[in-house]
């Protein structure tokens, strides 16, 4: 599979996804992403194979009186996107809280 | 738990909408998940008892989001474009036909622009079909959309063909440029060809054809629209200053006409048609022949009357504009027919009619109705008119030839012959009968 570069958006996303939120919803509140963002995102991630969906047991909805959700999960490609992604971004942070050194007068 | 049908339906509705916009194949899958994601959303605030203003502002910003995610879906922008553009076109296109068909095409009764209008309105009407089709990805689309823009591009080539020239370069650009765009974006080589061979052929043709005609014509257009709508600003740009016209024994000039369109009111019965033009151009002059026709409502009986004339037109170039420089009107009689009837219908007209202006009689002769001038002890006689014959444009109407006359049998209740109308150069003058 080609490398992946993920978007901040793409690495907030996935963060949400190792943490645990499964679902568009859950991800939208805890990234503070717009619907706009997040489900064009996890379609575009699961194409490329770094999430992949599920649908919620039928039954198990249904009991609850609700309808089934999709859920959504990091796939193995999806966690070492992911673990590269913020390592690029903190390396990126460090640069940034330098001091940039004067070259000119 | 049960949810409030009110609280939810709305957003319900909202994905309902815009999931007719997803691709079909994945269309089932993302309205289910995002239903799923609102009664979820809404059953959990109801339960932590959340469920108020703020609460569902925020939802609906969530939902909203729906819009945008359809707009992402691969392939969906491209097809966004087309549809709206061939609303955009469809209504552009068919506004414009429409107004010609209704205005100058029906009751003008030119066949040419006729057939032209109602043609641009089909493929208006396709456009719209299309669309949809592309919308519903239907499985004819691909075929609706090279027809439509086959069609397109066929008719807005026709249309600004010489030498009837009906439709400008920007009609020409939007109708046949998009057909074009249409018929590329859903890619068919061979109808791609056949496309090049269309518009190659009358290209060709417009090369070769001498184009002062066409534009001289198109400025005649122009100026009737100006002249029906009474645009001063318009008919002063296309009439020269130095315009000088006769019509009968009126003369005038451009400060007179300018004058007349400011000082009458818009006929909306009125159309002014040219037919039977010829146009001869030598460097910036040129002189175009036809025959006018008017064709207005009468305000007395609401008929629809007729008006002929003959003119003569001269227009110079300058600046690159053709103006009017010169006309000469001369009213001609209508151009009628005589229509074939049962003669036994003359013996209700066959008796002596009286008039302001002179008196006549009906009589029958062999399978003929002639009318035939009185003399009169007034100083108006009908001395010199020779008797002629009243030929049948229907039951009860009949006209003279070579002249601008008609004489229209009238009937009280009990069906009997009471008067006539003579209309004669277009007053009409009532003969009581006598006997």
């Amino acid at each position: 599979m080609a490398k992946i570069t993920l978007s901040l958006s793409a690495t907030a996303i996935l963060q949400a996804l190792a943490h645990g939120y499964q679902y568009g919803f859950d991800i939208m509140d805890v990234t503070g992403l717009p619907s706009g963002t997040v489900y064009p995102a996890l379609r575009r991630l699961e194409k490329s194979g770094v999430v992949e969906s599920r649908w919620e047991d039928e039954a198990a909805a249904h009991k609850d009186q609700r309808p089934a959700r999709k859920y959504y999960k990091l796939t193995g490609a999806g966690k070492a996107a992911l673990s590269e992604a913020i390592g690029r971004y903190r390396r990126l942070e460090g640069t940034l809280t330098r001091k940039p050194k004067r070259t000119t007068g | 738990m049960r949810l409030n049908f009110d609280n939810q339906a709305m957003y319900l509705y909202f994905v309902h909408a815009m999931s007719l916009l997803v691709p079909r194949q994945a269309r089932l899958d993302w309205r289910r998940e995002w239903e799923a994601e609102i009664v979820n959303h809404l059953r959990v605030l109801q339960k932590r008892n959340r469920l108020n203003l703020k609460s569902k502002v925020d939802l609906w910003a969530k939902v909203a989001g729906a819009s945008f995610d359809v707009a992402m879906f691969e392939n969906n922008r491209t097809r966004f474009v087309l549809i709206g553009l061939n609303s955009l076109v469809a209504v552009t296109m068919g506004s414009a036909a429409v107004q010609e068909f209704s205005i100058r095409d029906v009751r003008g009764g030119q066949l040419q622009p006729f057939f032209l209008s109602s043609a641009v309105i089909i493929v208006s009407v396709l456009f719209i079909i299309s669309a949809v089709a592309i919308l519903r990805e239907s499985s004819a689309e691909r075929s609706l959309v090279i027809i439509t823009g086959v069609l397109s591009i066929v008719v807005h080539v026709y249309g600004t063909l010489p030498p009837h020239g009906n439709m400008g370069y920007l009609a020409l650009l939007i109708g046949a440029g998009y057909g074009l765009v249409m018929i590329l974006i859903y890619q068919r080589m061979k109808f791609i060809l056949l496309v090049a061979f269309v518009i190659a052929s009358p290209v060709s043709i417009i090369s070769q054809t001498p184009r002062p005609e066409a534009e001289v014509l198109r400025t005649e257009q122009e100026q009737r629209e100006a002249y029906l709508k009474r645009d001063i600003a318009k008919t002063e740009r296309l009439v020269a200053d130095e315009f000088i016209f006769t019509s009968g024994r009126n003369v005038g000039d451009k400060a007179s006409l300018l004058d007349f369109l400011k000082t009458t009111a818009v006929d909306p019965t009125l159309t002014l048609t040219a037919e039977d033009t010829r146009v001869a151009v030598d460097g910036d002059t040129a002189i175009v022949i036809g025959r006018r026709v008017e064709r207005r409502r009468r305000e007395d009986n609401n008929r629809e009357g007729v008006a002929y004339a003959r003119y003569v037109r001269t227009y110079i170039k300058r600046q690159e504009r053709w103006q009017l420089l010169a006309e000469h009107l001369e009213t001609i009689p209508a151009e009628r027919t005589a229509v074939k009837i049962d003669a036994k219908i003359y013996d209700d007209y066959v008796g002596e009619y009286e008039s302001p202006i002179f008196d006549f009689a009906v009589i029958k002769d062999g399978e003929r109705l002639m009318a035939v001038p009185k003399e009169r002890t007034t100083t108006r006689t009908s001395q010199g008119r020779p008797p002629g014959e009243l030929l049948p444009e229907s039951e009860a109407e009949f006209f003279l030839r070579g002249r601008d006359a008609q004489v229209i049998f009238m009937r009280n209740r009990k069906g009997e012959v009471t008067h006539a109308i003579m209309r004669i150069n277009g007053a009409d003058i009532r003969a009581t009968r006598r006997k």
